[in-house]
């Protein structure tokens, strides 16, 4: 260590206080200085005015005791190295201490100046290293995003081409088919989706965790919004012979306040999973009301359901509910995590209620009204 | 019924053959560019009812097209539908200030390309744009 080090002890014994600073200036090298408090007010402080190398803390202050000193000075200065200095010989307070986040503890009344030195530089030592790890965590992560980000982009262009020219086969554009062949390229069109699912995915991955997903609330018509989802959507559902239907009553349902963008996107999903899930007859009901949560939207199908255990999960990363031969069906599970971070950064609530008496299942989520968000704002 | 001619602008060979067979056979006229500058140049000899644009382009990109698109008094109306493999999230925004009539993540289905194509010529502004450029 080349640079001098500035040392904080918070120590309310005058006595123990001056011991402490001897044995640090004799056992240690390159102490440049020791400053001194005596509360646990005094050394936040102290602390808040700027940085020191380490601190050495007493438990036992005047306005402060035992681990909640600890936990005060761990939360508001997680990166400097905390060395407990004790009275008392407590082997499961020490283990309590360390596993708050001190680095150390040490007994002032059978430490040495070695000893001491030890601990104190030693403590600094692991500190740099947790944060060196953390800097090249954090970069491996960033790196991970562009990553992410970079091979969605690459992989798109030559799949476009794959089903663009697989596609141009299969509709008989260049030429007819036998049924065989139809049936083979249906099934490469059909993993090709997939694909592009996948790809999706990974770039949503990468999007949620480097935070580019802007939240841009405005007063947004909902049945509007669900018009244009339902209407993107009806030519799939008409392909796999499944009827949407809307039921609105526009006259009482206000505006809400939300990003427009980021609600289609949700819907886009829910509306894509209930085509997705339900059979061929099937059908799929969107409505829209308002009560005092908000308005809420419920996309309700006739498909196979959420199975009662699943009903949290669904929403977690990565999860995929496995049916009977669809193991091709989706992207990577992440569709309803991001619905529910995009709903919850919106301050509304998603869920699936789970009804054994009735097939299917029936998501649903709110957004607040203009008024709600207002109240909201104002508090 | 005249024939509408379109200009496809994608720098991959494939994909831009894949897609010029597409829509030729769907009933357009179909000129190509491979880069930024032809996608400029071409527009404005060829004249297209509308074009079809990719973003990630060598040259410059599809941005700038847009913006010389804008910039240009006999181009400033010819409606452009953006077909791209870039994140749509990150740029949308960008993309949005140029009031484009599509917006579509590759690779893109047929029916939906062709669909927001026909409204386009007819003066129309897909209504599902945006959505589109969120979904993925």
């Amino acid at each position: 260590m080349t640079t001098a080090l500035n040392l904080l002890l918070v120590e309310d014994s005058p006595s123990d206080a001056r011991l402490l600073e001897a044995y640090l200036e004799e056992g240690m090298l390159g102490v440049g200085s020791i400053e001194r408090e005596s509360t646990l007010e005094g050394a936040l402080a102290r602390l808040s005015r700027g940085r020191v190398d380490a601190i050495l803390l007493d438990l036992g202050l005047p306005d402060s005791s035992g681990l909640d000193t600890i936990r005060q000075v761990v939360t508001t200065n997680p990166e400097v190295p905390v060395i407990i200095v004790s009275g008392l010989s407590d082997e499961s307070l020490a283990e309590q201490a360390v596993a708050l986040g001190a680095q150390d503890y040490v007994l002032k009344n059978a430490v040495t100046p070695k000893d001491l030195a030890r601990a104190v530089t030693y403590a600094i030592r692991r500190a740099d290293v947790i944060e060196e790890t953390e800097r090249v965590k954090s970069d491996q992560l960033d790196a991970k995003d562009r990553f992410l980000s970079h091979v969605s982009h690459e992989l798109r262009t030559p799949l476009a081409a794959v089903h663009q020219f697989v596609s141009l086969v299969a509709d008989e554009t260049v030429g007819p088919l036998v049924d065989e062949q139809r049936e083979c390229l249906l099934v490469a069109m059909r993993n090709i989706r997939q694909l592009a699912l996948m790809i999706g995915d990974l770039l949503v991955m990468g999007r949620m965790s480097s935070g580019v997903v802007e939240i841009r609330p405005e007063p947004t018509g909902v049945l509007n919004l669900i018009a244009d989802c339902v209407s993107t959507f009806s030519p799939l559902a008409a392909d796999n012979d499944v009827n949407i239907h809307v039921d609105i009553d526009p006259t009482d349902l206000p505006d809400a306040w939300c990003d427009p963008l980021r609600t289609a996107e949700v819907l886009n999903n829910l509306l894509d999973n209930a085509i997705k899930f339900t059979p061929v007859g099937g059908s799929i009901a969107v409505a829209a009301t308002v009560d005092d949560k908000g308005v809420r939207v419920t996309v309700r199908d006739t498909g196979r359901g959420v199975h009662p255990e699943n009903r949290e999960r669904v929403f977690e990363q990565y999860f995929r509910e496995m049916g009977d031969g669809d193991s091709g069906r989706g992207g990577l599970g992440l569709g309803l995590f991001v619905c529910r971070e995009l709903i919850e950064r919106q301050g509304g609530q998603i869920w699936v209620d789970i009804d054994s008496s009735a097939r299917g299942s029936c998501f649903q989520f709110t957004l607040p009204t203009i008024a709600l968000a207002q109240t909201e704002a104002a508090a | 019924m005249t024939t509408h001619k379109i200009l496809l602008v994608e720098d991959d060979d494939d994909l831009r053959r894949g897609l010029a067979r597409r829509l030729t056979a769907s009933g357009y006229d179909v000129v190509l560019a491979a880069d930024s500058l032809a996608a400029v140049s071409t527009a404005r000899t060829e004249r297209p009812d509308l074009v079809v644009l990719d973003i990630g382009l060598p040259g410059g990109n599809g941005l700038t097209v847009l913006q010389r698109y804008s910039d240009t008094a006999s181009l400033m109306f010819t409606p452009v539908v953006v077909l791209t493999g870039r994140d749509p999230i990150a740029i949308e925004p960008d993309v949005r200030k140029y009031g484009v009539a599509g917006f579509l993540t590759k690779p893109a289905d047929n029916d939906e390309l062709l669909r927001v194509i026909e409204r386009a010529l007819r003066g129309e502004r897909d209504p599902a744009a945006l959505n589109e450029a969120s979904r993925n």
